[in-house]
């Protein structure tokens, strides 16, 4: 059999076909590709999800671990300070020490502040530990007052238990609204042990 | 596929399914359309003609084979002559713008060998057929604009040589065939698939369905005998199997019997294929007078992919 269609256009024929194949060829790539891009942002998108679940899920938890810290915390806070208050309710030497201090004052006396500083007098505590003081400061009506009272402190010291050894302190007069007034500043302290 | 014989009076088209290998054609529709008269050049009315058919039947095949027209085609023996430094293509080149008046640039052509050198000549004779590159391109344009991809373009008569060697598959003789059109016609001496000569001659119309001018066919057919006789020294055709228009007509054949003394056979082109290949519907359909023109489609139809030439 003869041929008779030219080459060129033979050529042209073989070359459209290989670039419809090509074509074809690319297009399925692309949608296989296309598919698989698709999967994975799909599977990307629900492990995203899962993640944000779980990390939400995990902030819950641990607001709920954070409350439960403060709680304890708290918890243990006025645990201590219960245990404060009690330790207090039972610390015959402070209670000891602010009844010297009341039952020295009287009508013509007036306490502005009183500091008691009692450390450890627990049984067991080192002596040189049991150490305590009591500053107050206040305002009396005259020297006289103000002598009686050291009197009345320094009785009252000798007889109580703990004792306390009272100095004179210091004094001054100062003028108020209603006249001339003594203010005193006495620290009181344990009586020092006489060596040998 | 469509199998197109663009003859010079009509468009022939066989839309055809091919089976596995071994298995040949299948027919899924058949159509002719007329070329519509008047001024325009040939491959536009041919493209016309299919163009209606492709409408008419919603034809949606993709490939396509044709056979171009015997009088768009020149046909001729040519001598190599392997002593020449030229090679065959060129010394075929030569002979054909010696004889062609066409632009040798729009010079299209192939060819086969029809004979071997023997002891006395290297020469060896080919079979040429060469038409115009801006004519088939008319065609393979006009196909392309149809959605149509033309894988092959071939002549007539080789197609009828397919076909013949599907008819008598036994026969290792050549043998000669007639095609008959309206006006023009071909004598062709084919043996085992190859075209060993033809030649295209001229009729005058028939009449009422009659071969009209039987001593011009008759004429014709003894020159090419002549010819094969003489230059191939080829003289044992022992049959010729007549197609076309007025192929069935008795006298015809009886004129060619008595005249050459041979066997003359108008079979139905649709006897190569098997029975089954052929819906029953068109096979009702077509009348014997009418299938013979499907003759050359149908051959084309058979041709083997990538076949040798001739």
């Amino acid at each position: 059999m003869a041929e008779l269609i030219p080459l060129e256009y033979r050529i042209q024929a073989a070359r459209q076909e290989l670039v419809h194949r090509w074509i074809t060829v690319g297009v399925v790539a692309a949608m296989i590709a296309g598919a698989g891009l698709a999967t994975t942002f799909a599977w990307r998108a629900r492990k995203t999800s899962a993640l944000a679940a779980l990390q939400k899920q995990y902030q819950s938890k641990s607001v709920l671990i954070a409350q439960a810290k403060e709680l304890e915390a708290r918890r243990v806070n006025l645990a201590e300070r219960s245990h404060k208050l009690s330790a207090l309710q039972n610390d015959n030497v402070l209670l000891s020490l602010l009844g010297i201090v009341s039952r020295s004052f009287s009508d013509n006396d007036c306490l502005q502040f009183v500091e008691v500083e009692a450390h450890d007098l627990q049984p067991g505590a080192k002596p040189t530990e049991k150490e305590y003081s009591v500053r107050i400061r206040g305002i009396t009506a005259s020297d006289t007052t103000h002598s009686r009272l050291l009197e009345n402190l320094t009785e009252t010291g000798k007889k109580a238990t703990p004792r306390i050894d009272v100095p004179l302190g210091e004094k001054q007069l100062k003028t108020m609204l209603d006249g001339e007034v003594t203010v005193f500043d006495i620290t009181c302290k344990e009586p020092q042990t006489k060596g040998t | 596929m469509l199998a197109i014989d663009l003859a010079p009076d009509a468009v022939r088209v066989l839309d055809v399914a091919m089976a596995g290998s071994g298995a040949g054609p299948s027919i899924r529709a058949i159509a002719t359309e007329a070329l519509a008269e008047g001024s325009a050049a040939l491959p536009q009315r041919h493209l016309a003609a299919l163009e209606k058919i492709l409408t008419a039947h919603r034809v949606h095949a993709k490939q396509c084979v044709a056979a171009v027209p015997t009088n768009l085609v020149t046909t001729r023996s040519v001598l190599i002559d392997p002593g020449k430094p030229q090679p065959p293509e060129e010394q075929i080149k030569q002979t054909l713008q010696n004889i062609l008046s066409y632009d040798s640039r729009d010079l299209l052509f192939d060819f086969w060998t029809v004979s071997q050198p023997d002891a006395k000549s290297r020469n060896y004779e080919v079979l040429v057929v060469a038409t115009q590159r801006s004519v088939l391109n008319t065609y393979l344009a006009g196909f392309k604009k149809l959605k149509l991809q033309c894988t092959h373009m071939d002549v007539a008569p080789c197609a009828l040589a397919s076909l013949v060697a599907r008819l008598v598959p036994q026969t290792e003789a050549p043998v000669g065939t007639v095609a008959i059109g309206e006006t023009q016609g071909y004598f062709a001496v084919v043996e085992k698939q190859r075209v060993l000569f033809w030649r295209p001659f001229e009729l005058p119309p028939p009449k009422n369905g009659h071969v009209s001018g039987l001593e011009r066919v008759g004429d014709e057919i003894s020159k090419c005998v002549s010819h094969m006789v003489g230059s191939q020294h080829l003289d044992g055709m022992t049959e010729v199997m007549a197609f076309g228009a007025g192929a069935q007509d008795p006298a015809f054949l009886d004129y060619l019997a008595s005249r050459f003394n041979l066997q003359i056979k108008a079979p139905s082109p649709f006897d190569a294929i098997a029975a089954g290949a052929i819906p029953q519907d068109i096979k009702s359909a077509i009348s014997s007078a009418a299938a013979t023109h499907y003759a050359t489609a149908l051959g084309l139809a058979l041709q083997p992919i990538g076949g040798t030439h001739g």
